[in-house]
């Protein structure tokens, strides 16, 4: 018991002291959570700008891997120990964030201190928009687009790709351009979400979640999308099969100069720009056309937790990554295309040689990526039931019928 | 009085450890899988639900196929070869310790790292698996991306995870063979293979029975190897898939923490009861000195 009682007066000896140390002006210290390391650098940039003008507000930045991102954002939301302000992806949990009100209604915010939103691309705006409020500022956005080889396209004499190419067009481009002599594939069909079905089926006019909240699978534009695939692969054989891009993915073998062409984002900018070979190779286009146009797209913004001890300082902050200051210090680190259009060509500039400026063109046309309350319910298994049918293992109808069915389960129970 | 006392003091640290970080999260898998989990901390309790939707899925059957496979299959592998090259070593071949470190080293060797390599060896196009394979004129397969050979493949690197381990024991056992026996064997007449068989193999099982159950017990959870070369987006992932993967897939890719909690505690009770069995068996073949 006497032990207890000098622990006891220790630490309060110990309190006192901290106290007395701490500074008149009390610093605050904000977690803000991201997960691309290749994008902390920026980040931190605009921090210390901030902290320039806000001395008394600290920022520390926390990159978590992207695979475990979204479980320790969830678990640490839970134990309320949130980070302050976060990076916010559509099909992780942004529309359950938002209805949880776990994450901050900016209109409120900005009902008392307006902010300029302007320069930010409304469709982005309205990407992280809840029952008619504002949730998130966007960050950035991608688009995917068509990255081809040039030197195949010189060798076989055939023009280009531009704006007025149709799947036909590429169709027959990849049948000439295949040459398995070489080891060269004219295109390689991605069976990823993002790079692959979802810019077919806009494309086609199918959608992956229709406007009455059902799944688009069972429609037959989404379907012709599907087949369109499967046939490049086992009807063109222009594409290597599914169990090989499972060994080699799209571009990787686009990197290596076995493939023309393939769907890829503009993500993938500073990984080919480290390339020479790309660099001197590699081009991009809009993506062909279908019925209509389409390119998948995706976009990042910020969101405030609402368990922050700091709400006041975070909205400081938020207002800062929101203006154009930060827009422009994204924009010259050229990792990806800031939400600011007007800084755009900022981006498209800073890898000259791939010819940018389709990525920023398809923001006009773009479909953002499909996603509900419950994305991972349905998400997941939809990817597998595609790659089977683009695999050939189950015929491309009774795979997007499956997908339906489950999709319409998943998407039936989150409502209640 | 006093004596009671201090047993208990120290075991506490262990028995805390336990309650804390075992006993605990087994109590809250139990209630977990009674419930359905939104995210965020959204639990609402549906009863005998996921048990019901578990019977239903036909994914749960197929998991339960590779679990079997999988464990029988790598214990089996792993164990008889660990024996017969722990006996190969304690005869004292020359340079006996390298080939220690040699086998040894897979079990150190972290799992992501052992994962990239089998995947590269594993590649149908520039693997040198299929290179060796075509110098015998046989084209190989694409070990992990074709469903019928996904499983083996998965099953071939745990029996290489597992054998150093089992060995480095098996070595341990061996060496308790008190040298009298074989030498009175030897007087009797017995060769070789006869003292392996009536001398030293049977001394052999209380750490043949050690190193069967912990292995059977690892081989029932094993994950990373499926994880690192398959994948959770695999296209063969559905042929190789055991009840622990599809655990982590229901919990934390899908998000639906309760069914996934349900899952695992039936692998909880599968193992529980194999371990049983083993235990019961034991009468059978252990021979305890």
């Amino acid at each position: 018991m006497k032990m207890f009682k000098t622990t006891l007066a220790t630490a309060t000896s110990l309190a006192t002291f901290a106290a007395l140390a701490t500074p008149a002006l009390a610093e605050v210290t904000l977690r803000v959570s991201i997960w691309d390391a290749n994008q902390r650098p920026a980040l931190e940039e605009i921090a210390a700008q901030f902290t320039a003008q806000n001395p008394e507000i600290l920022i520390s930045v926390e990159v978590v891997p992207r695979s475990d991102y979204v479980t320790k954002l969830e678990t640490s939301i839970v134990g309320g120990s949130g980070p302050d302000i976060f990076w916010n992806a559509l099909p992780d949990r942004f529309l359950d964030l938002a209805r949880l009100g776990l994450i901050e209604n900016l209109d409120e915010w900005m009902a008392d201190d307006p902010i300029d939103l302007s320069p930010i691309a409304p469709s982005l705006l309205e990407a992280f928009t809840y029952e008619g409020s504002l949730y998130a500022i966007p960050k950035d956005f991608d688009t995917v687009g068509l990255w081809y080889n040039k030197a195949y396209f010189d060798a076989a004499g055939i023009d280009y790709p531009d704006e007025t190419w149709t799947w036909e067009t590429l169709r027959e481009a990849a049948i000439e351009l295949t040459d398995p002599e070489n080891n060269v594939y004219g295109f390689v069909v991605n069976p990823g979400t993002r790079q692959g079905y979802y810019n077919f089926i806009a494309q086609n006019g199918g959608q992956v979640i229709t406007d009455d909240h059902r799944s688009g699978f069972d429609m037959p534009e989404t379907i012709e999308a599907l087949q369109f695939m499967h046939d490049l692969i086992h009807v063109d054989g222009v594409s290597p099969t599914i169990q090989q891009t499972e060994e080699v993915n799209p571009q990787t073998r686009f990197q290596t100069g076995q493939a023309a062409m393939i769907y890829d984002g503009s993500w993938r900018t500073s990984q080919f720009a480290g390339d020479p070979y790309m660099l001197e190779n590699a081009r991009v286009a809009v993506l062909p056309q279908g019925k209509e146009r389409g390119s998948s797209s995706g976009t990042l913004g910020y969101s405030i937790y609402s368990g922050s001890d700091h709400l006041e300082e975070s909205w400081e902050f938020l207002k800062f990554l929101a203006g154009p200051e930060a827009a422009l210090i994204q924009a010259e680190s050229g990792t990806v295309i800031p939400s600011h259009l007007d800084e755009a060509s900022v981006w498209v500039n800073a890898v000259p040689e791939f010819g940018l400026q389709p990525f920023v063109d398809m923001a006009d046309y773009a479909v953002v990526v499909s996603h509900s309350f419950n994305t991972p319910g349905w998400d997941q298994p939809t990817r597998t039931l595609v790659k089977n049918a683009l695999a050939g293992d189950i015929p491309v109808e009774e795979a997007a019928q499956q997908i339906a069915d489950l999709m319409n389960e998943v998407l039936a129970a989150e409502l209640n | 009085m006093n004596v009671v006392f201090w047993a208990y003091v120290l075991i506490a640290p262990i028995v805390i450890g336990e309650a804390l970080f075992a006993l605990w999260p087994l109590a809250q898998s139990i209630y977990l899988s009674f419930t359905s989990w939104g995210v965020f901390g959204q639990v609402r309790w549906t009863g005998l639900e996921n048990y019901s939707q578990l019977l239903e899925d036909p994914e749960v059957y197929s998991a339960l196929r590779n679990t079997i496979v999988i464990a029988v299959a790598s214990v089996f592998g792993s164990v008889s070869i660990a024996t017969f090259l722990a006996v190969l070593l304690n005869v004292g071949v020359r340079g006996t310790s390298v080939y220690r470190v040699l086998l040894f080293l897979p079990v150190v060797t972290m799992p992501a790292a052992s994962a990239m390599v089998w995947k590269w060896l594993y590649n149908s196009d520039i693997g040198l698996l299929n290179s060796a394979l075509s110098v015998v004129g046989i084209d190989g397969p694409a070990w992990l991306t074709d469903k019928s050979y996904a499983l083996w493949s998965v099953v071939i690197v745990t029996i290489w995870n597992e054998i150093g381990i089992g060995m480095i024991i098996l070595l341990a056992g061996l060496q308790g063979v008190p040298k009298s026996l074989h030498e009175a064997a030897h007087l009797d007449g017995a060769g070789p293979v006869a003292t392996f068989f009536f001398v030293t193999l049977p001394l052999l099982t209380p750490t043949l029975f050690f190193v069967v159950v912990t292995s059977t017990i690892g081989a029932f959870q094993m994950f990373d190897a499926i994880f690192l070369m398959i994948g959770p987006e695999g296209y063969a992932l559905d042929s190789a898939q055991n009840l622990i993967f599809l655990f982590y897939k229901q919990g934390f890719i899908i998000g639906d923490k309760g069914y996934a909690a349900a899952i695992v505690l039936v692998l909880f009770l599968i193992i529980a009861l194999v371990t049983a069995l083993q235990f019961w068996l034991q009468k059978r073949w252990v021979h305890y000195e």
